[in-house]
């Protein structure tokens, strides 16, 4: 356990297997249930997935072959064609469907009943069957037809209004995250229906809703206007103990995260910083000050102010990586905004192994994908398969283990249909 | 009972040593699928949920809402882990355990003689969870820091802001509300294993590296472009209009994204100004792009004179994606969210009746079963004496000598 061992990859759904007809608002879940063991079919229609017109792009080629947004959230599956809509395609889904245990959807919410797919149609085919089925704002409700995408997601559930500045409009965050925020809570509601399948052999249609699961990715949010009918506001100063502070400073070659606290015990998380500006002769007030002593009401918001002003000042000076280097060793109270160079770079990720290299033949590369989510037993839960080309694995699928004819395959891909 | 004995996690016992946010919130939703959660705290060094606001009604250790929406259905046993006794009650309730987590600072547990190799001898079908901020190994383990620096380190905050200043970030730790679906998935795909190999598990979550996964197309594009990231404020690849709009009374706003030319000409209709469809700026998704400043004037225009929700509904109603930016109010006054019941109400015996959010999912046939958080040490002798079967008179002992602080 002391350090990470070539201990075999723990594969606990091993014997599951996943129909994924997401985008890539459910990409995630398939993901995870994927890297957990369980054999993913992404059922894409002819052509491919839509997201796999996401940027950014392997060299910047927009080809849905090389979509880096999908192929992070599709490796461990095996990839599929099929138009689910024409009378061919039903019957084949209904066949996969037969054995499969968890079934992955993103349309809106009528178009599975419209073909005759709902979920009561599907569960007599196979009654232990769990449908997850993710949705803006959820199958039911004023706001079911309602359409979004991740902006009007981060704005729905409340994210927005944290993040921001005051004198400019609220923010989104910089890569898409009501896509993972929903797919991993998506994967949370699978894995609770799969436990009561096990107590009671039943299945389970899993209604999951974008808006929600950024609701959940709040802290207090919704606590603070029950309790206070107090409205949070954004902006680059936080509320600390009753005085407006900062998260972010400048270093030399950009940014990193410091706060000034105080208090008893908070105090204490100053004396890393306070030794360091000593060791370096910089003339501070801070080093002087007994922060566990210091109580926000007896402070002036000047004074914090003030402070701030004394640490930016020592911050410039240094590069972030000289800056957490020194924290490290000080154990004080500082961390880079990471870049992805600096993460790439990042001795902590590199010792436990966490990038890992997985080859496109196509490319004739190795990719570096971020790693496992978490370790089981020092095992880390890697990549075991690329993200499947478009269809690649149709012949695996439809001739091999369904029994189709080469020649009705050809029908299939001639028609349309795979 | 009757109820919680056909939810899914119904005998699934958990010794929960966590607190603050990332490991309580994991263990929230084992309790509200049936799982018997209890929670280990000390009144010496209270959990600091149980003593951050918001309060109901005045501050104490029994009256925080937001322990109140991280607690609930578990049960709380107060132990002053510094004492030899209490660790070898620690080690009673590991025993009686199939889940044990923690999220303590790495090495806390060892220092309490709980550390895996411990539990694992005391018991070795114990599936544990310890949830840090960096993992248990490599050489940074156990830096110290609070969940929003760590989402500085993961590089949220790289790529989020406006170009013109400083990186942003949205004022929560946000790897501590990753964490948590990772682990919840982990720690029930380990039980179905141990159902079948009685095999014990130990997990090493990483926040950091929980929270890469969340960033992964932003380090493809570097690892496989050489692309740093950039911050965009509300640009899309692919939508123009894309941002947030004014709206009438204050800091009210309202999202916008159009994504075609379909959705294009529903907006221009449902704001009364079907001649921009031919506006020579705007009849392309390219020249959108191009225009967005302008484009971002007219829609203001428009919008700053409306209700957010009525510009949302009204905008929607006509096919264009719009929500309201929702502030802690919006979300208690969302007629969806009440469709869907997200505020389920509880009864404190100090707070009163207080909402706990619901999660993202309804599962057919399957309502959680949320019940008020606990009082600091309120079970402390239905978990002594009923679940860990220890006779009064031990009990009594351990209380008269302060072990239950």
């Amino acid at each position: 356990m002391s350090s990470p061992s070539p201990a075999a990859t723990f594969l606990p759904l091993g014997r599951y297997r996943v129909l994924d007809l997401s985008d890539e608002t459910g990409a995630l879940c398939g993901r995870l249930l994927g890297d957990l063991g369980a054999d993913v079919l992404k059922v894409e229609p002819p052509g491919g997935d839509p997201s796999r017109n996401r940027a950014p792009f392997y060299h910047d080629e927009a080809h849905p072959e090389k979509s880096l947004s999908w192929w992070a959230y599709n490796c461990n599956k095996r990839g599929i064609t099929l138009d689910i809509a024409a009378a061919d395609g039903k019957v084949i889904l209904k066949k996969l469907v037969a054995t499969a245990h968890f079934f992955i959807t993103t349309f809106p919410p009528n178009y599975m009943p419209s073909l005759g797919l709902g979920y009561s149609e599907l569960a007599k085919l196979n009654p232990g069957l769990i449908e997850i089925a993710i949705t803006p704002f959820g199958r039911e409700g004023p706001y079911s037809a309602y359409t979004g995408d991740d902006i009007v997601a981060m704005a729905a559930g409340g994210m927005m209004n944290l993040c921001g500045t005051e004198d400019r409009p609220p923010l989104r965050m910089g890569i898409p995250q009501s896509h993972a925020f929903v797919g991993a809570q998506a994967a949370v509601g699978a894995m609770i229906a799969h436990a009561k399948r096990l107590a009671t052999g039943e299945g389970s249609s899993v209604d999951v809703s974008m808006q929600e699961a950024v609701a959940n990715m709040l802290t207090n949010t919704q606590q603070h206007w029950f309790a206070e009918k107090e409205v949070e506001h954004r902006g680059e100063k936080h509320l600390y103990g009753g005085r407006l502070t900062r998260g972010v400073f400048p270093a030399k070659d950009g940014y990193i995260a410091s706060h000034i606290f105080w208090g008893p015990g908070p105090g204490g998380r100053m004396r890393g910083l306070a030794q360091w500006m000593q060791d370096k002769g910089f003339e501070t007030t801070i080093k002087n000050t007994d922060f566990n002593k210091v109580t926000g009401g007896a402070i002036t918001q000047g004074q914090v102010d003030a402070w701030e002003g004394e640490m930016a000042a020592f911050f410039s000076r240094f590069t972030k990586d000289e800056i957490y280097r020194e924290a490290l060793r000080r154990r004080a109270f500082l961390f880079p905004v990471s870049s992805p160079r600096d993460l790439l770079e990042n001795e902590q990720l590199k010792a436990r192994g966490f990038f890992e290299p997985v080859n496109h033949p196509e490319m004739k590369a190795d990719v570096i994908y971020p790693g496992a989510f978490l370790r089981y037993h020092g095992a880390a839960q890697s990549i075991r398969r690329r993200p499947p080309l478009i269809g690649e694995h149709n012949s695996e699928v439809y001739v091999d283990e369904l029994g189709y004819s080469r020649d009705e395959l050809i029908c299939l891909a001639e028609a349309g249909v795979i | 009972m009757s109820v919680a004995k056909r939810l899914p996690l119904a005998g699934v016992k958990v010794a929960d040593f966590c607190w603050a946010i990332a490991g309580p919130t994991t263990t929230k939703y084992l309790a509200i699928y049936g799982a018997q959660v209890v929670k280990v705290e000390t009144h010496s060094r209270p959990d600091s949920t149980r003593i951050s606001p918001p309060f109901a009604g005045k501050p104490s250790r029994n009256s925080s809402l937001h322990f109140g929406i991280l607690a609930p259905s578990k049960l709380s046993l107060s132990l002053n882990l510094k004492e030899p006794r209490a660790q070898e009650i620690a080690r009673r309730l590991i025993a009686w355990a199939d889940v044990v987590t923690e999220n303590f600072s790495v090495g806390q547990m060892g220092e309490w003689g709980l550390d895996y190799e411990r539990v694992r001898a005391i018991n070795p079908k114990a599936i544990m969870l310890s949830s840090s901020q960096q993992g248990q190994t490599g050489p940074h383990a156990g830096h110290p820091g609070l969940g929003g620096m760590l989402q500085a380190l993961t590089g949220f905050n790289h790529f989020t802001g406006w170009p013109d200043r400083e990186p942003l970030g949205p004022a929560l730790p946000l790897p501590d509300m990753i964490a948590p679906w990772f682990s919840i998935i982990a720690i029930i795909a380990a039980l179905e294993q141990r159902q079948r190999t009685g095999q014990g598990q130990y997990i090493d979550l990483s926040q950091l590296e929980a929270g890469l996964q969340f960033l992964a197309p932003g380090l493809l594009d570097y690892t496989v472009n050489g692309r740093e990231g950039e911050r965009r404020g509300n640009a899309s690849d692919h939508a123009a209009p894309h941002n947030a709009y004014r709206c009438q009374g204050g800091d009210r706003w309202c999202a916008i994204s159009v994504r075609s030319d379909a959705e294009w000409h529903a907006l221009c209709d449902a704001i009364g100004r079907s001649e921009l469809r031919q506006d020579a700026r705007f009849d392309t998704l390219l020249k959108r792009m191009q225009h967005s400043a302008a484009l971002d004037a007219v829609i203001t225009e428009w919008t700053s004179r409306r209700d957010a929700r009525q510009v949302m509904e009204q905008l929607q109603a006509a096919g264009v994606p719009a929500s309201v930016v929702a502030n802690g109010r919006d979300l208690h006054e969302d007629p969806q969210l009440h469709h869907r019941g997200h505020f389920i109400t509880v009864d404190h015996q100090r707070m009163g009746r207080y909402p706990v959010d619901a999660p993202a999912f309804r599962i057919s046939g399957l309502e959680p079963d949320v019940r008020p958080a606990p009082l600091l040490g309120e079970h402390n002798e239905f978990v002594c004496r009923e679940l860990l079967r220890m006779p009064e008179s031990e009990y009594q002992d351990l209380t008269n000598a302060g072990i239950f602080s």
